[in-house]
């Protein structure tokens, strides 16, 4: 009992010390508790039969019923896996890509060249992917489009990219990528902006080259950035891209590209059934909790940007 | 390493504060469900003056000095957008009543009608798209059985003209033995899909009579692809691709995507009807010989509209059929449009609504008759799938819900009524002329902020298309569609329209191998004696099941 | 007195450009795609292939789109809703990401995990719903600001922008006296403005796409943000009868000359323009060297 009032007392002393701090903080604490906290008592659905009339607190507890159904499907294996491989794809190809982008933009010193790229760079992200799919359907097909005219002309036979169960995969990592590239270099270039100009001069004096700036002062310049994108990457590792999978996706290449999105979207037009999207939806965060509290863990020996 | 726990469990503990607190939150909004809608005394006032000696059907008679506050909900998209459209001022004024529209989106159509359920509001009429709703509804307790002859006691003219148009059609709205509401028909699903063809091309390779075979439609594509119909000395045309695909396995008995006669007097599915693998072997060797093009897996759309054959409009292939009738028509008349395809294939070639420069390209055709006799092609089907329905909570009310009823007899079964639903104008004034080809043309224009303020309107309230007054509006095209027999005969309806219990378990992985195998088959992936392991697999996985149980609604419709 | 450029930096800023260039290509060949459509009539939009100069160019689409006075009380409440969140979220950031930042907070990992926590595991559409309408903010303006308003992404982001600020300047402002709030707006914010206004262009164009919470909390037509409007002038548009609303033929032939192709081209256009427009606005905030001017003065 005395432990306990020492260290509140202890804990009170310390809330009062830095109390212009929390009084910063609360409009924030109290934004997460009522918009955020309060509502999480929803998380149970993935363990209910949700009886609309009963309301969620109401509904009968069925457990891991929900999860039982998802993971019966003989595809479910096959679809995290899909899920799964795609991220990692994604994660280890197109993470480095933004950075690289917007590095390549910094060296670029002439201004107006520089805004019109950086423009013309975001409009992707600005199309959904039920446009950017026709797009990318006549651009990748193997009798019209230019790229296979590309390989063709370079004597190879064309790649039906989105056809080919070869192929699918590197597809939509591509395409992701892409799109991505440009809207994703912003905040690099938000980063880049803050390093110290005479750094850069420094070196010059000192006679090095290109390349060398950019690996001694420009990336380690940004590495808080780096690091807490880098660990969020990690947690949406198990998530995927609903949207661009669902627009490009067809039966051809289920076994490479369903993932678990678009196999839960199916199942739902049948079953309608609130709580098993919810369980699958559990499951995932579940998983890239875990990724992103296990990357931290690993970052935080490097560096203390991390998340704590 | 114990900071950290003893913070952990603090927020854990905070958390169940916070439940308990949601806790009781929800408990107020379970118990709102029904007292939400207007005043519900009235229930126990009609209940117990009632004189049923009379009249059976008293406790549904509305009350005729009351003004009903009507929760109306039309459907997706077609929901007014301004506040005050003509046709709800006119519709409240002829039924004395308050009419509130529910605009709910189709694409998120559960999900917003979860979120409005779970605040305990539930519409007084609503029209269900998806069938699988209908059940979801029946047991989740939103929805009430509403007993036949009420039905046709309150709105006589429409019952009547639904009955005749389709005798069975109140079958699709039936649960357990009740009924639940109207059917919503399909005025155009007793059409088939029909092919068309480029008879230009017919001509070209030396034939000059529409393919009616299964073994014409096969020499015709062969020379498609081998004789160059299209005279430009390249090797660049294919027969067909992914829409012309149905008619070949209308040929053989059966569609694979629906459940079909057995011959035996049962159902079977599509997919694992034994007419299928005929249907396979035929296209792989089809493919093999490169008279089917390879990119049919992205489909002949191209991810744009559903019906619109792409490649065929880019002389890409030579024989299709892709979507309905209307998508297909030449233009008909001075005003009567032609269908998307044709319209889009005869602009590709530089013509237009007055100067018709397809007629001799573009060609309709017959689906193909198969060894056995057999053709057909896509049919929805008199009984669509949609249904409108009465909220729960009229069970207390049933006067608000005879006046529902009367309401949607005044509308869709009503000719002056659902003229003016349709066009906003008078039926009989001189408001409008009609043309030589039965269209009724306006004729003073709307001003821009006139059509504005009906936008949506008119659709939200049309409950049910009724098809005798629906076909008064174009009887130009119904006339052209019945002239065509390949349209108006045959094809294959889904037989089954409600929801299977087993389907909730096993569908998505049935469906997901049923296209799976389909396609590897036809590539050339896998032989064609998997077909039958595929059969084997669908029914172990489930299959059989879900067919016992078709069987089962089947004989006890 | 600048460097005289060697052959290998040459040789590096050519290669750079042209590969950059090269990619621009591609990033705008879509949107060119888009706009191209949204000026042709139905037939030539539906003819397959590249589109990079019109057939001939029809002004229909846009006037379908932009003749309705609800798009134009559409972008009304849209930019009401997008300046009234900037200016909630940006503060609830700031104000949240500044404690978060600072290494000697009590607690720190604690108040991290508390909001880090919320990005993984959430109550969900319902409960959310049921509370904002509990609150009694249905149907207001207030629905569509304060559920998104914080971003525990957003905060993060800013909460290492700030980490990463020289100590120095910081401890100056409190040796000086100054409360934490004296020293955020005096010392940090001038120094973070790249941050701030990456986060302000997160928060700008999440606010101008968002459609789903003002479907979802608002019902009252004259409150529908541009979205909203858009998306129903589609949907309204892709009817599959042949008879139109207003029973004119003439009605239903205008209908047809916008096609639904032709007609959501337009409105990718009509909604996304001014928001990459606010692009040039921002960029004048990713200035250079502004943390050297204040630590040397």
């Amino acid at each position: 009992m005395n432990r306990l009032t020492t260290s509140l007392r202890k804990n009170a002393k310390l809330y009062w010390k830095n109390r212009f701090f929390f009084l910063l903080f609360l409009p924030a604490i109290a934004h997460y508790i009522i918009f955020k906290y309060i509502p999480i008592y929803g998380v149970t659905i993935a363990f209910k039969d949700y009886i609309i009339k009963r309301g969620i607190m109401g509904s009968p507890w069925v457990g891991l019923e929900n999860f039982r159904l998802l993971f019966m499907g003989d595809s479910f294996m096959e679809v995290v896996r899909n899920t799964v491989l795609i991220s990692i794809y994604q994660t280890i190809i197109a993470f480095p890509m933004p950075i690289i982008f917007a590095i390549m933009l910094n060296e670029v010193y002439n201004s107006k060249l520089k805004k019109t790229i950086q423009t013309i760079s975001y409009l992707p992200h600005f199309l959904s992917w039920v446009v950017l799919a026709g797009i990318f359907i006549e651009v990748l097909s193997p009798s019209r489009g230019p790229i296979n005219m590309i390989i063709t002309s370079l004597g190879f036979k064309p790649i039906y990219f989105l056809g080919d169960p070869k192929w699918f995969r590197t597809t939509l990592v591509g395409t992701y990528i892409w799109q991505g590239m440009g809207w994703g270099s912003i905040v690099y270039l938000a980063g880049l902006t803050s390093i110290d100009p005479s750094l850069y001069e420094a070196a010059t004096v000192d006679g090095a080259g290109r390349f060398k700036k950019i690996w001694h002062i420009t990336i380690p310049g940004i590495v808080p950035i780096i690091t807490i994108m880098f660990i969020f990457a990690m947690g949406k590792i198990i998530k995927d891209d609903f949207d661009q999978v669902l627009n490009l996706y067809n039966p051809a290449v289920y076994s490479v590209g369903d993932v678990i999105s678009t196999y839960v979207y199916r199942s739902g037009l049948v079953n309608l059934k609130y709580s098993f999207a919810a369980a699958a939806d559990l499951f995932k965060n579940v998983i890239a909790f875990v990724m992103v509290v296990g990357t931290n863990y690993i970052t935080r020996k490097i560096n203390d940007y991390g998340l704590w | 390493m114990k900071r950290f726990v003893s913070l952990v469990m603090a927020i854990i503990m905070l958390m169940s504060v916070f439940s308990l607190t949601a806790c009781s939150q929800q408990k107020d909004n379970g118990n709102q469900d029904a007292t939400t809608q207007a005043a519900t005394s009235q229930a126990e006032k009609t209940e117990a003056t009632a004189d049923v000696s009379n009249d059976p059907f008293a406790a549904y008679r509305p009350d005729p000095n009351k003004t009903y506050t009507i929760e109306w909900c039309g459907g997706h998209t077609d929901t007014p957008l301004s506040e005050n459209p003509e046709v709800v001022l006119r519709l409240e004024e002829k039924f004395n009543v308050k009419i509130n529209y529910w605009y709910i989106e189709r694409s998120q159509w559960d999900e917003i009608l979860n979120l409005r359920f779970a605040a305990g509001e539930v519409p007084d009429i609503i029209r269900i798209e998806n069938p699988m709703n209908f059940e979801k509804y029946i047991q989740q307790e939103l929805i009430m059985p509403v007993p036949f002859e009420v039905i046709q006691e309150f709105s006589p003219n429409l019952t009547g003209m639904l009955l005749e148009y389709s005798e069975n059609c109140f079958d699709s709205v039936s649960y357990k033995g009740e009924t639940y509401g109207y059917p919503r028909v399909n005025v155009n699903g007793n059409y088939n899909y029909a092919p068309i063809w480029r008879i230009d091309w017919l001509k070209n390779v030396g034939i000059n009579e529409i393919p009616k075979t299964l073994e014409e439609c096969e020499a015709a594509f062969y020379k498609f692809r081998n004789e160059d119909p299209d005279k430009d000395g390249k090797k660049d045309t294919y027969a067909l691709s992914n829409f012309g695909m149905v008619p070949v396995y209308g040929a053989f008995g059966a569609l694979p995507d629906r459940f079909v006669d057995d011959g035996k007097g049962g159902l079977v599915y599509g997919a694992v009807h034994p007419g299928m693998k005929d249907a396979l072997a035929l296209l792989a060797k089809w493919y093999a010989d490169e008279l089917v093009d390879p990119e049919f897996i992205t489909g002949e759309p191209h991810g744009g509209y559903w019906a619109l054959s792409q490649d065929f409009i880019d002389e890409k292939i030579g024989f299709s059929s892709p979507g309905a009738f209307y998508h297909n028509n030449p233009p008909l008349s001075k005003n009567i449009k032609a269908g998307r395809n044709y319209r889009t294939f005869n602009e590709a070639r530089g013509g237009d609504q007055e100067n018709n420069v397809s007629a001799e390209m573009f060609g309709f055709g017959y689906n193909p008759t198969g060894p056995d006799g057999l053709h057909g092609n896509e049919l929805w089907g008199p009984n669509g799938t949609e249904k409108v329905v009465f909220g729960k909570h009229l069970e207390s009310e049933p006067d608000k819900l005879g006046k529902l009823l009367e309401m949607v007899d005044g509308i869709c079964g009503n000719w002056e009524t659902f003229f003016y639903i349709m066009t906003r104008m008078e039926w009989g004034s001189d408001e409008y002329e009609v043309t030589e080809d039965g269209a009724f043309v306006r004729k003073v224009e709307l001003t821009e902020a006139q059509k504005e303020r009906n936008e949506g309107s008119s659709n939200c309230f049309k409950a049910i298309e009724t098809p005798q007054f629906v076909k008064k509006f174009d009887a130009k095209s119904f006339e052209w569609v019945d002239s065509q027999p390949q349209y108006s005969t045959g094809g294959y309806e889904p037989k089954i329209v409600v929801p299977l219990p087993s389907q909730e378990i096993y569908w998505t992985e049935l469906e997901k191998l049923r296209q799976e195998t389909y396609i590897r088959i036809i590539v050339g992936e896998k032989p064609i004696e998997y077909f039958d392991t595929f059969v084997t697999d669908w029914y172990a996985k489930g299959g059989q099941q879900v067919t016992d149980e078709a069987n089962e609604w089947w004989n006890n419709r | 007195m600048r460097a005289k450029k060697s052959f290998g930096e040459l040789l590096f800023d050519i290669v750079n450009i042209t590969i950059l260039i090269f990619i621009s290509l591609t990033f705008i060949y879509p949107f060119i795609h888009v706009a191209v459509l949204s000026l042709s009539t139905p037939e030539a939009a539906a003819i397959g292939g590249f589109k990079l100069i019109p057939k001939q160019i029809v002004f229909n689409s846009y006037e379908k789109v932009l003749r309705s006075p609800n798009v134009w009380r559409g972008y009304m409440n849209t930019i009401i809703i997008v300046a009234g969140g900037w200016i909630v979220s940006m503060i609830l950031t700031i104000s949240g990401a500044y404690p978060l930042s600072r290494r000697n907070l009590p607690h720190r990992k604690f108040w991290t995990l508390f909001v880090v926590f919320t990005m993984f595991f959430q109550g969900g559409l319902i409960p959310s719903y049921l509370l904002v309408r509990n609150i009694g903010l249905s149907n207001s303006y207030f629905a569509m600001i304060l559920p998104a308003a914080l971003s525990t992404w957003n905060l993060l982001i800013m909460r290492n922008f700030f980490m990463a600020i020289p100590p120095d300047l910081e401890e100056a402002a409190y040796l000086d006296g100054a409360s934490p709030f004296r020293a955020l707006m005096s010392v940090i914010l001038p120094v973070s403005k790249p941050v701030l206004a990456t986060v302000s262009l997160w928060i700008i164009v999440s606010r101008w796409n968002s459609w789903f919470d003002c479907l979802i909390y608002i019902t009252d037509p004259n409150k529908f943000v541009l979205q909203i409007v858009l998306r129903r002038i589609i949907f309204a548009d892709t009817k599959e009868m042949l008879l139109s609303a207003e029973g004119n033929v003439k009605a239903m032939q205008d209908a047809y000359m916008t096609d639904p192709l032709t007609l959501r081209s337009a409105t990718i256009m009509v909604a996304t323009l001014p928001i990459i427009m606010i692009y040039p606005f921002i960029q004048k905030y990713f200035v250079k060297g502004v943390m050297v001017g204040s630590i040397k003065g």
